[in-house]
């Protein structure tokens, strides 16, 4: 038997410590159908004026159980929402936007602007995601921050 | 150029203000060793480690900071806008890398996709102040950038003069 020392014993005693699927929460799952339901809804609600209304409906409608397409489908949609709402409107107005959200809708919003920061259509329009980001912080302070960290409800 | 660079900072400094809360904490699957627990590979409580986040400016500037209970490993991606800026960022940050020591918390292989890594852990945040780790490191991006296209324009100046005192005898 070669090469013995490299095994990695710990594997073999699940009972030792937590496996990452233990991590996942226990929320019902969403389907991929959902998240095309609520991406047309945004969609006629951003093409009438209703912005906020637009914006709080994807945020509370997140998919936290799904599988990697629906979760990327749903944050390109809100993306499309802060695309709107800032081709829109001033720069100056987006802290009116965020302090209309509450603050579990705030939360999810950083955690969007992280995820989408991470994406090669996110990264072209960075200044954009930043602006959002930093209003977003002048209004909620660190916490959302902390909580995107901790939380394992991941978009 | 600076009008996107502030919330650029900003948002560093703020995720980075969040991320380096740490605490000791004694590994929980080696006896009596207390390691970085981003650092440990393969681990077996993937509990200790947190959301990562990347901020990006653009495709070419970005920084990645990972959060664990006893650690943060903050990766940062220069801007190289040509081959030139490639170079000198190499020989920067290996130049850098190489007196790691004196830095305390560089490190000093950087992560892949990423030019300088930093790796601070408990003890780190024990010895010095937080908001000064912080400062350094917002300084750091700050000066590198400019560093770096000083010594480009310092590059071609000496470039051009070299070639024209080496053509003078065709003149």
């Amino acid at each position: 038997m070669e090469d013995w020392r490299r095994i990695d014993i710990d594997a073999y005693e699940p009972e030792n410590h937590l496996s990452k699927e233990e991590l996942i929460p226990d929320l019902p799952p969403t389907s991929q159908a959902d998240i095309v339901a609520v991406s047309k809804q945004v969609r006629s609600a951003l093409s009438s004026g209703q912005f906020v209304e637009a914006l709080a409906l994807a945020l509370d409608s997140a998919p936290y159980i799904a599988d990697e397409a629906t979760k990327n489908l749903h944050s390109e949609t809100i993306f499309e929402i802060l695309c709107s709402i800032k081709n829109n409107h001033n720069i100056n107005d987006l802290s009116s936007f965020v302090k209309k959200l509450d603050s579990s809708q705030q939360d999810t919003l950083v955690k969007y602007l992280y995820k989408t920061m991470d994406t090669s259509y996110g990264q072209k329009q960075g200044g954009l995601l930043l602006s959002w980001f930093e209003k977003t912080i002048e209004v909620t302070g660190l916490g959302p921050i902390v909580r995107f960290m901790s939380d394992r409800r991941t978009v | 150029m600076s009008q996107s660079l502030k919330p650029y900072l900003t948002a560093v400094r703020s995720s980075l203000t969040a991320a380096i809360c740490l605490e000791d904490f004694s590994s929980q699957l080696v006896e009596r060793h207390n390691r970085p627990e981003i650092e440990v590979d393969n681990t077996h409580n993937p509990e200790l480690i947190l959301n990562p986040m990347v901020i990006a400016r653009n495709e070419n500037e970005k920084i990645l900071i990972e959060p664990s209970i006893n650690s943060v490993r903050v990766s940062i991606k220069i801007k190289q806008a040509d081959e030139i800026e490639q170079i000198l960022v190499h020989k920067f940050t290996r130049f850098l890398t190489s007196r790691a020591e004196n830095f305390f918390i560089l490190r000093r292989v950087p992560i892949k996709g990423y030019d300088i890594s930093f790796l601070i852990t408990n003890f780190h945040t024990e010895q010095m102040l937080k908001d000064k780790l912080v400062d350094f490191i917002i300084e750091f991006m700050e000066d590198v950038d400019k560093e770096i296209s000083e010594m480009k324009l310092f590059l071609n100046a000496r470039a051009r003069v070299i070639a024209e005192a080496y053509l003078t005898p065709f003149d």
